[in-house]
């Protein structure tokens, strides 16, 4: 009797991980429309997460939920055991590349030492561990040699790479990526995806919300369906059924997909 | 006569002496709002607020007070009606601009159409700008606004480098978005205001946007982009002074004459070095 019997609970309790992300019967409605209804998933940290879905599905709706510019109406959701505007700092956000001002004179440097802004407050300027910071998570995403470029000279990817960067040097401990592969070449996507699930394995939860079925959305742990509600959720291989994404898309698409996953 | 006292020459009359300093304080404030100006899209803005704080500037000449006094805070009211109004209807920012150009000049004529007979030539000098003819009690207000400025330049800066660049990552960030916005605006506002009294509203442009446009292409980060704004305004305010002193010239349209030329000048040798 190695282990008595009476430590059991506790043991239970201390080694059940908490969800990166839980969301359990989340509603979402802007006026009269509901955007998200009652939505209940969980991502296990150190989940590579993609959502997918048509256009108005409500994708970027539920990233705005989970960096808690938008309230759930219903329903609740939690990063890591807390509400999203009480977690902020544990969530990175890459943006779109349309909402960005590419014409605003930053280098690469510049914008990963934004990720240390919100800590830095007002009259604060920069001390050698916030540099360090930054120089690490250049390291990370492959980036350090660039750091003095201008970031408009760099490439979709690259970009990309940058604000994963920026939200590694917050601590963000899950990185949040809209339409992650708009505008990135099939080379670069490659690229970026490795980036991606190499900081999976080290520890980071990523979600990014995607088009592409036919190549990224395959190589995610964990893919969420979103049409206003949740279709499916689990491993690409299993929610990727007929009938899914008829639900998804309409019947059109299901014969030309059909083609992807042979 | 040599060189040195032909530089010397003009200072030996206060008001010219005035007027450098008038024009060494615009030529650090306008630069370094002018680059968030050009770089968010906001240079139309800089021309249509100078137009705009027309009733104000109007009333307060009526009721014989100084223009700052009606001035300013219809800057500051043009200012937020721009961001309330984009923000409230979605509109583009130049259409929410040009509605208020149009609309706020318009009441400025009637008020000064109705009231305004006797006050006409002042309006005018302020139209012109009369930077030859700044007081004592201008520079300090100038002062004042340059201190304003670069106070809350050294606070927000980060902050207003983040949600130029990228308002959303800013939001989420927990970045009050909407108040460094509206702190932006009303920084525009003063400025503009206080560089009307030197080169007047039709040259406002002059020092908001042309030295910081050639500044964007002369450097690459912010912080860099600023300094040279600010060496090109500096350069084009002391040409600008002396052609008017040697040369008779308007001051206000010297000093936007040689800020044009500066910016064609840059604009071209970056283009033979690219």
């Amino acid at each position: 009797m190695s282990q008595p019997h009476i430590y059991e609970p506790e043991l239970e309790t201390q080694t059940v991980p908490l969800p990166a992300v839980n969301a359990h019967c989340m509603c979402v409605t802007y006026g009269q429309d509901t955007v998200l209804k009652d939505l209940t998933f969980s991502v296990p940290s150190g989940a590579f997460v993609g959502i997918v879905g048509p256009n108005g599905a409500g994708k970027s709706t539920l990233l705005k939920t989970l960096v808690g510019i938008v309230e759930p109406t219903e329903g609740s959701v939690q990063i890591y055991g807390n509400t999203p505007s009480r977690s902020r700092r544990l969530v990175g956000y890459v943006p779109q590349s349309d909402d960005v001002n590419w014409q605003f004179p930053v280098t690469v440097w510049d914008v990963v030492m934004m990720g240390r802004t919100p800590s830095l407050g007002a009259f604060r300027y920069e001390s050698a561990a916030d540099k360090q910071a930054v120089k690490d998570a250049l390291h990370r995403v492959g980036l350090l040699h660039r750091k003095d470029d201008m970031i408009r000279s760099l490439s979709g990817g690259q970009r990309q790479r940058v604000f994963v960067a920026r939200a590694l040097a917050q601590d963000a401990r899950v990185l949040l990526l809209d339409e992650a592969f708009s505008g990135v070449d099939v080379g670069s996507q490659y690229e970026l995806v490795a980036v991606l699930r190499g900081l999976c394995e080290e520890g980071q939860t990523i979600l990014l919300t995607t088009h592409d079925l036919a190549n990224t959305a395959r190589q995610l742990d964990i893919v969420l369906c979103l049409n206003c509600h949740l279709c499916a959720c689990g491993p690409p291989d299993e929610v990727f059924t007929p009938e899914v994404l008829k639900e998804l898309y309409g019947p059109h698409v299901v014969s030309a997909q059909s083609g992807y996953t042979i | 006569m040599d060189v040195i006292s032909y530089i010397v020459e003009p200072f030996q009359y206060s008001f010219l002496v005035r007027a450098l300093i008038a024009a060494v304080i615009i030529s650090v404030i306008c630069p370094l709002v002018g680059v968030f100006v050009i770089t968010r899209g906001y240079g139309f803005m800089g021309d249509a607020m100078a137009h705009s704080i027309l009733p104000g500037m109007a009333l307060a000449l009526i009721a014989g007070l100084s223009p700052w006094v009606g001035m300013l805070p219809t800057a500051l009211v043009f200012a937020f009606l721009v961001g309330f109004i984009i923000r409230k209807t979605g509109i583009q920012a130049d259409a929410a601009i040009g509605i208020l150009f149009a609309t706020l000049f318009a009441v400025g004529i009637l008020v000064m159409s109705l009231w305004g007979a006797q006050v006409t030539v002042s309006l005018e000098e302020i139209l012109l700008g009369q930077l030859l003819a700044v007081t004592q009690s201008d520079i300090l207000v100038t002062l004042g606004v340059a201190f304003l400025t670069l106070l809350i330049f050294a606070g927000y800066f980060k902050g207003l480098m983040f949600v130029s660049f990228d308002p959303i990552g800013a939001e989420v960030a927990g970045i009050r978005v909407e108040r460094i916005d509206y702190l932006l605006l009303g920084l525009i506002s003063v400025v503009v205001v206080v560089t009307i009294q030197a080169v007047g509203v039709i040259l406002v442009l002059a020092m908001l946007i042309a030295p910081a446009a050639a500044a964007t292409l002369a450097a690459q980060r912010v912080l860099p982009t600023i300094a040279f704004g600010i060496v090109f305004a500096l350069i084009a305010s002391i040409i600008g002074i002396y052609a008017s002193y040697y040369w008779n010239l308007p001051s206000g349209a010297s000093i936007a004459l040689a800020s044009g030329l500066i910016f064609a000048i840059v604009a071209s040798v970056r283009r033979r070095i690219s």
